[in-house]
């Protein structure tokens, strides 16, 4: 409170001649100055007086003036330096200042203007906004405070004249500035705004005299010195007070601008006493009007732009570091694509020896045509549209092919030039890796594709979402991308009334609500399709948050193996069935043979008519009682059968004899032709039982539905058996016996080739046919179709329980409204043995293009011969006769080989034609084919030759002529 | 009627209860002296202690519900090929059907001379003995 005395205040006001009307220019270039520097809303001069205080300088305020009483000037000159208000809010000290308020200041700080060591008012900024003031910015207002009181103590060019000015001058600092002025011949207003500029500019601007001593500073220059310091400054170097260690180095600079004119340096000075901040100084050399020399010293502050260098430096070498150590190719290209710039890892995809010289270049010419091309056309898109990405493999010139992905980026430099930045990234092993998974994806497909089980996987709407080939094929070849709707076609059907599951049975469904499918069969269907399938359903939920698959399915096709199970179980039945129905037919036969003989018995006495009718109801019913019990021990096996061979040709014709009286002669029954020596070997009478009971089964079948009106009958040899013929006996019902695939087993079991023949017997008719539920238990005992009084329902299970007995089979194939065929394969029978024992399945020989003659008057066979050895690789000349054959030799006709049989019309036979043939061919070899082999070489005559049987198989035929040609040949060798 | 004099001599081999009494009652009733057995073994017993003029059999005999090995086709070729039995041989069986596709017999492989399925008939039975003997 050094500054504070009302009494000595006033004084000096008063002193202050007309200070109430103290209109100064100067002291407002002061408060202009005051607001631009602190940023402030307001800057002001106050001066305190008795009642009243008083601006003499305002800028920002709006204020009259004066009128009020605002005391924070009164709290200032209270103060010894400096007063802060940061937030008027918050300090009570602000409380009564009204005039703040109605601004809605914040902040306020005043410095205390003291002329002749008294207060009498304060240099004043404020700002609406709360805020602080640092120590440079307390010590920047208590200069510009310090200006007002040595403006106010010494009056302007106009006041002077009527003021005495009193106060202390610093007498240096004006003379070298007036004299600076002067000699320029400026007005006092240039002088004055030089003042200014010196009094606020921050650099140091100070004068020193040939003696190195200072003569004049600048405010901001007296602020390097301690506030004790600074009046002894003028009239010495100053130079230890500032840095002790470099006042060889300052005076030498002062030095080299006296002698030189001027001087630059880099120099550290302590500021205030505290810590080295750098300096860039410049000296000049000057002369005063009257000839002295000085120096004018403009010292900058560059210690922030140094650090601010240091850290751009800094920031540069971090950019470099990442740079050069970002994995990625980092290149600009200028718009003639030129590379102007390039990390390391871009250089290093040169040869080394390259690597100085890119820079500068376009270095296409280092890449193939096509590369080249690329990136050319991929920068000038850049340049284009501002940016590009593309994923390209590139072999570098040092021989390194990697796969980059390469963004080019457009960009303008300060100038406006356009660049392209681009950054290539290798993602050559992210490459390597994405082909890695999708082999592995492929694999993955690949297995999922084969296997046979159908996999489908669902998401929650019943869309298939994933699909394998054998889930596409199960479905019904289905073609669509995923995802698509699960076919609503497939049906699954319950196997009693082959109607749709209801949903709640449904496997689909049920996989769809969560149950877990475990492998239960189910029949399945395509709506509108004719087939259907049994399936293994196998289901589970996919439990991942990830994947929308909900459930995955597996369909497994087991029609086979469950059409197979059936079919023993159908088996197991009917034998069943059999030994039940045997037993009970055997004690009810016996029942009934009692009945009937005792009935027959009282006959023998004398009854009434009424006795006689009665006792003859009886045994009529007895005899109907007896033939059904015959039928049951028929299908029962019960019955004992005696197989004999005999000629299907024969059966045949005692078949004529029994149909033809007892089928309508609407109903055309047609017989086949047989050879004789087609034999069965078979119970011959149950044989006649069977077949009757399928012609009469197909008659009824064409009354019952009028639909046609023939039946056909055939007979044949079957040599291989083709016991399960795909595709037919998965649509057809098939009913393999017990015996027929034991027999065939041991066949196989045989494995030396030889196989039994078998006589198919076939009975087809073209009336409505069977439906599969009815065909699926044609079989079955009591099964019958033809209403309750017309048909026991025992006659094709009696044909089945003949066949089982006869180690044989039988098939039904039939069609709805096409036709039934029934087809009875039997043991094939020999006239020696009885049933024909496994004949030998020779392979044929091939024939090497030779020429075969054949001689045959039957057609039929000299066909059946000409096709077999064109296919076993002859060549045929064929002749119907012996004596077509000796007319086509004499016309010069040749061949390797002549077969001819024995027995032919015309005169000429086989024997006379060989005779012949061998006179215009000397060594022709020769072949004779008879059904009797039993000729003598005396009755062959002049040509004796091997003679082949009558039928022969062909593999016999193929092996006995290449054994003739083969001969023939070793003998033509021999010589 | 059987002639006065000699009393042809019937062995029956019948094990159903009720058609072998009433077959023997039948035939006593016709004038023959009648031997019912059930099975072969007591039958050919009495063929060899007792004169027999006619033999009639059943083929199968049941023994517990089974075929019995002492049935028709062991009496009948014991008689026949062993000891060369004299008197004919007339079987029966329910095994037989009337179909006359199926006149094969087990019997008359065995030495059988006629052959009838059941349910017999008396006329036919009464007319084949006659004839026989």
């Amino acid at each position: 409170m050094d500054n504070f005395n009302d009494v000595d205040r006033l004084k000096v006001l008063r002193g202050l001649s007309s200070s109430e009307t103290v209109a100064d220019d100067r002291l407002d270039a002061v408060t202009l100055i005051a607001k631009a520097y602190f940023d402030a809303s307001t800057a002001f001069i106050s001066l305190v007086g008795e009642e009243r205080n008083w601006f003499i300088s305002r800028h920002g305020l709006s204020d009259d003036g004066g009128s009020h009483d605002p005391s924070f000037a009164g709290q200032v000159i209270r103060s010894d330096g400096p007063l802060i208000v940061s937030d008027a809010q918050l300090d009570d000290r602000s409380a009564h200042t009204e005039h703040f308020d109605e601004a809605h200041t914040r902040f306020y700080a005043g410095a205390p203007i003291i002329v002749d060591g008294v207060a009498i008012g304060a240099l004043c900024i404020a700002d609406t906004n709360p805020r602080d003031l640092d120590g440079a910015g307390k010590a920047k207002l208590a200069s510009l405070a310090e200006m007002v009181a040595a403006f106010l103590a010494s009056p302007s060019e106009e006041a002077r004249e009527e003021y005495v000015d009193d106060l202390p001058r610093a007498e240096g600092r004006d003379s070298v500035l007036e004299a600076a002025i002067l000699a320029r011949g400026e007005s006092e207003d240039a002088r004055k705004f030089l003042e200014l500029i010196l009094d606020n500019i921050p650099d140091l601007i100070f004068v020193k005299d040939a003696e190195y001593r200072h003569i004049q500073g600048n405010p901001a220059f007296f602020d390097l010195f301690p506030e004790d310091m600074r009046d002894s400054i003028i009239g010495t170097t100053g130079a230890e007070e500032i840095n002790p260690e470099a006042v060889e180095a300052f005076q030498a600079k002062d030095r080299e601008a006296f002698e030189t004119g001027q001087s630059i340096a880099i120099e550290q000075i302590a500021v205030m006493g505290g810590p080295m901040r750098t300096f860039q100084t410049k000296k000049i050399r000057f002369e005063n009007s009257n000839g002295e020399v000085f120096l004018l010293a403009v010292a900058r502050d560059v210690t922030d732009a140094l650090e601010a260098e240091k850290r751009l430096l800094a920031a540069n070498a971090f950019q470099n570091l990442m740079l050069e150590h970002i994995p990625d190719l980092i290149f600009v290209k200028d718009a003639e694509f030129r590379i102007v710039e390039a990390n390391q890892n871009f250089l290093n995809v040169y040869p080394e020896d390259m690597r100085d010289s890119i820079i500068g270049t376009t270095t296409i010419e280092q890449y193939d045509e096509q590369e080249r091309n690329l990136f050319l056309e991929q920068d000038r898109i850049a340049f284009e549209r501002g940016a590009t990405e593309i994923e390209e493999s590139v072999e570098f010139p040092n021989g390194e092919r990697r796969t980059v992905l390469t963004k080019k980026v457009r960009f303008e430099d300060l100038q406006g030039e356009p660049f392209v930045l681009a950054i290539a990234r290798d993602i050559s092993e992210l490459v390597e890796v994405r082909r890695e998974n999708e082999q592995a994806l492929e694999l993955l497909n690949n297995v999922f594709d084969t296997v046979t089980g159908a996999v489908v996987g669902l998401d929650a709407d019943k869309r298939v979402l994933m699909i394998n080939n054998a889930g596409r094929h199960i479905l019904g070849g289905i073609t669509a991308q995923t995802p698509f709707a699960w076919p609503e076609a497939i049906v699954f059907l319950d196997p009693q009334d082959m109607a749709p599951l209801e949903s709640s049975h449904d496997p689909i469904a049920r996989a769809q609500i969560g149950q877990k499918i475990g492998g239960e069969v189910h029949l399945m269907t395509r709506a509108g399709a004719d087939d259907t399938r049994y399936v293994r359903v196998t289901s589970a939920l996919v439990r991942s948050q990830s994947s929308p698959l909900h459930t995955v399915i597996v369909l497994d096709d087991v029609s086979e193996a469950e059409r197979n199970r059936q079919q023993i179980e159908r088996q197991s039945r009917l034998d069943a069935l059999g030994q039940l129905t045997g037993g009970i037919a055997h004690d009810f036969n016996n029942l009934l043979n009692t009945m009937q003989y005792a009935l027959e018995l009282i006959r023998r006495d004398d009854l009434s008519e009424r006795g006689e009718r009665s006792a003859s109801a009886a045994l009529k019913s007895i005899t109907r009682g007896a033939e059904l019990t015959s039928r049951l021990l028929a299908f029962a096996k019960k019955q004992p059968a005696r197989a004999t061979a005999r000629t299907m040709s024969e059966v045949m014709l005692e078949l004529k004899a029994l149909v033809d009286p007892a089928i309508e002669a609407s109903i055309t029954v047609e017989f086949p032709a047989l050879d004789d020596e087609l034999m069965v070997f078979c119970d011959q009478g149950q044989l006649q039982n069977a077949v009757l009971n399928l012609i009469l089964n197909s008659r009824d079948a064409i009354m019952q539905a009028n639909t046609g009106h023939a039946i056909r009958l055939s007979a044949r040899s079957v040599d291989a058996l083709p016991a399960e013929v795909e595709g037919v006996s998965r649509q057809d019902a098939v009913h393999s016996t017990e015996g027929r695939l034991a027999q065939q087993h041991s066949d196989q079991v045989r494995a030396d080739g030889q196989a039994h023949r078998y006589i198919e017997i076939s009975v087809s008719d073209n009336g409505p046919g069977m439906s599969k539920a009815v065909v699926s238990r044609a079989l079955d005992p009591f099964f019958t179709t033809k209403g309750t009084n017309s048909g026991t329902g025992l006659g094709l299970s009696m044909v089945y329980g003949f066949v089982q007995q006869s180690e044989g089979e039988i098939r039904i194939y039939t069609e709805e409204g096409e036709g039934t065929t029934v087809k009875l394969f039997l043991p094939r029978g020999s006239a020696e043995t009885g049933q024909e024992g496994p004949i030998a399945l020779a392979p044929l020989v091939e024939g090497k293009g030779e020429t075969i003659f054949v001689v045959e008057d039957e057609h039929f066979l000299l066909e059946q011969l000409d096709e077999l050895l064109r296919e076993l690789n002859y060549k045929t000349v064929l002749a119907p006769s012996g004596r077509d054959a000796i007319k086509m030799f004499e016309e010069g006709v040749r061949a390797d080989l002549l077969i001819t049989d024995v027995v032919m019309p015309g005169g000429v036979g086989g024997f006379e034609l060989a005779r012949l043939a061998r006179k215009i061919i000397p060594d022709l070899p020769i072949i004779y084919m008879s059904g009797y082999t039993g000729f003598t070489d005396e009755e062959m005559g002049e040509v004796i030759a091997p003679l082949l049987p009558k039928p022969s198989s062909p593999s016999m035929a193929s092996a006995q002529i290449r054994e003739v040609l083969d001969s023939k040949a070793k003998g033509d060798a021999d010589g | 009627m059987v002639e006065t004099g000699k009393v042809p001599q019937i062995l029956i081999l019948e094990d159903d209860a009720e058609f072998g009494p009433l077959l023997k009652y039948s035939l006593e009733d016709e004038g023959y002296a009648v031997s019912l057995h059930t099975n072969a073994q007591t039958a050919l017993k009495h063929a060899d202690e007792n004169h027999v003029d006619l033999v009639i059999s059943d083929l199968l005999i049941e023994e517990n519900g089974k075929p019995s090995p002492h049935g028709g086709v062991t009496l009948i070729s014991a008689l026949k090929q062993i000891r060369d039995h004299p008197a004919p041989v007339i079987a029966i069986s329910g095994a037989f059907t009337r179909d006359k596709y199926h006149a094969i017999s087990t019997a008359m492989t065995v030495g059988a001379d006629r052959t009838l399925a059941k349910p017999v008939s008396p006329h036919e039975l009464l007319a084949l003995i006659r004839q026989l003997l």
